[in-house]
């Protein structure tokens, strides 16, 4: 955190000088099936398909419903020997708007779960495990001004183990999902009695939308909550493989706004023949902070 | 005995001198001292020959000569400064082998002497790729807001990136920023840019000449990778003392040269500063507080710099010299409740004693101190952030140099003790308090030895050999290293010659870059047990050809580079709480082919130089070891330099750069992840940026003054044709929710449009 509100001062001295648009060539590119899975327990499984585009090419009404792919076969298996071939379903409520979701079978705490994917000929595999949940204590927040805050969470460690932890937040007023918050990950070491960790506002998308100025959010100060927000709050502890993957493709978001910024540029996968993530997730009961 | 007699066409004044004890059969040895007849000053480089047999020699710094030969009977002295001598040499006595001749002062009466043009000479050293740069060739090049500098100076040698502004380093030959040797005066200097890297620290004024080494370097001055520039204050000679300044558009400065009477005391002082602050001060009468761009952006800088010497006896000499350099920048908005700043600058004292206790022999002592810092505090909302770090360097240096009718041997045994405070931290965040404070300290000693041989006359073969030991104060680590240097020229008929060089060099410091590009706020850090020294071996072959009004010369060079330090901005967990694990540790290549040429004409001059130079890197971390170009692996740099002089009054400057563009890392491919576009990889540093151009041009006029001793006006346009150059890309995804189109623009951000500037320069 400290690294980017230094970084943040060092672009902000440089977009001090002249900026132009340019055309930069697109590199070859070969077009990849992009997983991004998630099965939390006591929830379905909701897996969510597109093919990856060249990066430097616009999405328009019909390009971008190219990239959809809503036409592959995939089999949901868990170490427990259960098995179902998931099915297509709309969901207006996320980007893209289908997913491929479970019917009869729901993620369980200690149970591994395989994922097949057949689509153009293709085979994707992957395999995760939802983990123990954590014991979230208390969430509240912290008056940052008069009118915003942010949100404080106390969570019990593991005292056998370390607890990697995914943390999200939804905003009755601006989200239609949870979705990350900042920070988006925390691993927790057996060391700690009690471990509080600082929950930031952020917005559910990293696109900027030319509707910005209709948001609830467009003018308040950034990264807190307001008071008269209803925030809820999920905390979930993921496998190391998930952790590893996710720690990386969150690293790249957060460096995506610091050209100077070098951190390998590698984003891990756990999808074997595909990009993507496979994840399983053990939430905490969700907590709500009312206004 | 002695005598004297008069040269043709010369008035001749000598000294008495007594001679004796040379034995005619076996050969004979004449030692000598040359002084001047009324000061009693030594007088440096004097020529010095047999007239029998042609055989010479030249006297060293401290005006003292050996010259060896069958027979010795008349010895010719002479000085450009200085009347020439005879001195006919007595044989009598065979234990007498000193001889102490005084010369006289060449008064000449004649008219105003014009230098039209001169050669510049690219092969002056065993060594390959070095090269001498002189002040005067400095204040010739255009300036940049008004203010010359002695980087941009070595910027147009090939095998040195001609790019660097936005970046505070220098890139030399594949290496990195902070693999370079900057010593000015003895001070080893670490951090050398001012203004984000548009200047550097030194003193255009005060700068004598600067030596540059591109890899390899004598062994005392092979302590980093890439280079060793080693600038030199000018001493004032006997009437020269002057007050001497210069006033740019953003920044003035003012240099101090004496010398005393007796000629035994003399420095040289300057000072410079910006004064940006000042034009935030008077644009607030005009313009509104919240649109003063100078009012809530403040930047200054100021540096200063001296040396002094004096000549404690007639074979001693004491320097002491001083460098402080500080720059400051701050940015406020009130809209996003900011207010943050970084300062960061240099401090450098050394202390030196050079004697002669007989002829072509000094010692040489000296203790320096250098110390660099940076900080960082800023305040976003209610979090603020404070970040320092600092390092600071004392030597304790000794050295011998002795000088034989074929050898010139130098032997050193240097102390050091370093200490690195890479980050000293305290950052508050929503009531919470995170601090780091780590600090590493290391010991060494280095010794050194190194042997110029004249094998014949037209072959010179240097060896060396440097070994360091470097402990940690703390941790009980020790890293030790053995730093060979072999350079070998022939000169060949016709005036070519041809050098081979091959060093192996280790650096017991890194430069650490939070980011992609090097800038000021980088950390400097001691090798540790986990940080080993980085170390390189250098492989280079020259061939030169020169004439009287025209040289050039060619270089080929390939390197390897062991323990390169990357930092790593993906530490997992609780790992990054100790300094040393924040980094991936790899290796890096490099190869390439520097071309130079020169020529004079009567009243101009051409210099070219192009640089094919390729860089790599790899870490076992990243891409699974695989090599990937380098940030700055530019394939291309050519720089073009012409010098005119149009009048007694005028004479101008035109530089052009040509750069292959740098690459970086551009994402092929982009998924969707919970409604936000990710991006796909496919390798580092895989696009280049677009190519940099770049033509300056600069016209100085002398202005005609009795009050100043030199008065030049000097005009000065960078970037003639308002190239865009890119500094660095940034992307932005845009999306229309409700027409699903979504848009990845990529913006160039540059730095330098046209810029026009005057600067005036003066003597008193």
């Amino acid at each position: 955190m400290s690294r980017h509100f230094f970084f943040l001062f060092i672009c902000c001295v440089c977009l001090e000088g002249c900026t132009s648009y340019i055309d930069i060539q697109q590199p070859p590119y070969d077009q990849k099936i992009a997983v991004d899975g998630w099965i939390e327990s006591g929830d379905y499984a909701r897996i969510y398909l597109t093919l990856s585009s060249p990066y430097l090419t616009q999405y328009d009404s019909t390009s971008i419903r190219a990239s959809l792919l809503n036409y592959a076969k995939v089999t949901l298996t868990s170490s427990q020997g259960d098995s179902e071939i998931l099915t297509l379903m709309n969901d207006n409520s996320a980007f893209p708007p289908f997913v491929y979701k479970s019917i009869n079978m729901m993620g369980e705490e200690g149970v591994s779960y395989q994922l097949t994917i057949e689509a153009n000929g293709h085979v994707l595999t992957s395999t995760t495990t939802i983990p123990k949940a954590p014991t979230l204590m208390e969430v509240c927040i912290d008056h940052q001004t008069d009118s915003s805050g942010i949100v404080k969470a106390s969570i019990l460690p593991d005292c056998q183990d370390t607890l990697l932890l995914l943390l999200q937040t939804k905003s009755i007023k601006a989200d239609k999902n949870f979705h990350p918050c900042i920070p988006q990950l925390a691993k927790i070491g057996n060391g700690f009695s009690i471990y509080a960790v600082d929950l930031y506002r952020t917005s559910e998308t990293n696109i900027a939308s030319s509707t910005s100025q209709q948001e609830f959010y467009y003018r308040w100060p950034e990264l807190q909550f307001a008071l008269q927000d209803t925030v809820l709050i999920k905390i979930g502890s993921v496998d190391k493989t998930s952790y590893k993957v996710l720690n990386s493709i969150f690293q790249d978001q957060n460096d995506r706004k610091n050209p100077f910024a070098f951190n390998g540029n590698v984003i891990e996968t756990n999808i074997t023949g595909g990009i993507g993530h496979w994840t399983g997730v053990a939430n905490a009961p969700i907590k709500t902070i009312m206004p | 005995m002695f005598a004297n007699r008069k040269l043709p066409g010369t008035k001749l004044i000598f000294c008495v001198v007594l001679l004796s004890g040379v034995s005619q059969l076996s050969g004979i040895c004449v030692h000598g001292i040359i002084s001047d007849r009324l000061t009693g000053r030594r007088i440096a480089y004097a020529t010095i020959r047999n007239s029998e047999t042609r055989k010479g020699c030249v006297a060293d710094s401290l005006g003292q000569f050996e010259l060896c030969d069958a027979k010795i009977s008349n010895l010719e002295v002479r000085h450009a400064s200085y009347k020439d001598v005879i001195v006919l040499v007595n044989n009598k006595n065979d234990e007498e082998r000193t001889i102490s001749i005084c010369l006289e002062e060449r008064i000449q009466t004649t008219k105003e002497v014009e230098v039209l043009s001169s050669v510049k000479t690219i092969d002056n050293s065993v060594f390959t790729g070095s090269a001498t740069i002189r002040q005067e060739d400095i204040l010739k090049l255009p300036s940049i807001l008004g203010e010359k500098d002695v980087i941009k100076a070595i910027q147009l040698q090939a095998g040195v990136q001609s790019v660097s502004e936005g970046m505070s380093g220098l890139f030399v030959r594949g290496g990195s920023a902070g693999q370079n040797l900057f010593v000015l005066d003895g001070m080893e200097l670490m951090n050398p840019s001012h203004l984000m890297g548009i200047y550097s620290i030194f003193n255009p004024l005060t700068t004598g000449y600067l030596n540059v080494y591109k890899g390899n370097a004598p062994v005392e001055l092979s302590d980093h990778l890439s280079s060793t520039i080693v600038v030199k204050s000018k001493l004032p000679q006997k009437g020269e003392s002057c007050l001497a300044g210069s006033i740019g558009n953003i920044s003035s400065t003012i240099a101090l040269q004496g010398i005393s009477k007796d000629e035994k005391v003399s420095f040289v002082a300057g000072f410079r500063r910006s004064y940006l602050d000042v034009l935030g001060v008077l644009s607030s009468v005009i313009v509104p507080e919240d649109q003063n761009y100078f009012k809530r952006n403040k930047y200054n800088f100021y540096d200063l710099n001296g040396l002094f010497a004096w000549h404690t006896s007639r074979a001693s000499l004491m320097t002491l010299g001083v460098y402080t350099g500080h720059d400051c920048f701050r940015m406020s908005d009130s809209q996003f409740n900011s207010n943050a700043g970084t300062e960061w600058g240099n401090c450098s004292v050394a202390l030196n004693y050079q004697y002669s206790p007989f002829v072509n022999c000094i010692f040489k002592h000296g203790v320096n101190y250098t110390s660099v810092f940076s900080s960082f505090d800023g305040i976003l909302y209610d979090n603020s952030l404070q970040f320092k770090s600092a390092y600071y360097k004392i030597q304790q240096k000794n050295s011998l140099i002795l000088q034989f009718k074929a050898h010139s041997i130098s032997a050193g045994i240097d102390f050091f003790f370093t200490s690195a405070t890479p980050q000293k931290m305290v950052f508050y965040l929503s009531g919470d308090t995170i601090s780091k404070h780590e600090v590493f300290r290391n010991k060494g000693i280095v010794l050194y030895v190194g042997d110029n041989l004249q094998i014949k006359n037209n072959i010179e073969l240097y060896g060396g050999l440097r070994y360091t030991t470097n402990a940690t104060v703390d941790l009980c680590a020790t890293n030790s290293s053995l730093s060979p240097v072999l350079a070998l020229s022939f000169r060949l008929p016709r005036e070519h010659s041809l050098k081979v060089a091959l060093s192996e060099n280790s650096q017991q410091v890194h430069l650490c870059s939070f980011s992609s590009v090097p800038l000021p706020n980088d950390i400097w850090m001691n090798s540790t047990a986990r940080l080993k020294p980085e170390t390189s071996t250098q492989l280079t072959i020259g061939y030169y050809k020169k004439q009287e009004s025209w040289n050039y010369g060619i270089e080929l060079y390939g390197k390897m580079l062991r323990n390169q330090l990357l930092f790593n901005l993906d530490v997992d967990g609780m790992d990054d709480r100790h300094f040393e694990n924040n980094f991936y540790i790899g290796k890096g290549r490099a190869f390439g082919v520097d071309f130079s040429f020169h020529k004079s004409f009567r009243s101009y001059s051409v210099d070219l130089n192009y640089s094919f130079a390729r860089s790599f890197r790899s870490y076992p971390e990243i891409m699974n070891g695989s090599w990937f170009r380098d940030k700055y692996d530019r394939i291309h740099d050519l720089k073009v330099q012409i010098n005119r002089k149009l009048s007694r009054k005028w004479d101008c400057s035109l530089v052009w750069v040509y750069a292959t563009g740098n690459t970086t890392t551009l994402p092929v491919g982009r998924w969707w992840m919970m409604g936000s576009v990710m991006n796909d990889y496919a390798g580092i540093n895989n696009i280049r940026l677009p190519a940099y151009h770049r033509l300056d041009i600069a016209a100085n006029y002398k202005l005609t003054s009795k009050r100043f001793k030199e008065s030049v006006l000097s005009f000065s346009l960078i970037n003639v044709y308002n190239r865009s150059n890119p500094y660095f890309l940034k992307y932005r995804l845009s999306m229309d929710k409700n027409q699903y189109n979504l848009n990845v623009n990529v913006a160039q951000i540059s730095l330098f449009p046209i810029m026009p500037s005057v600067n005036w320069r003066f003597k008193l």
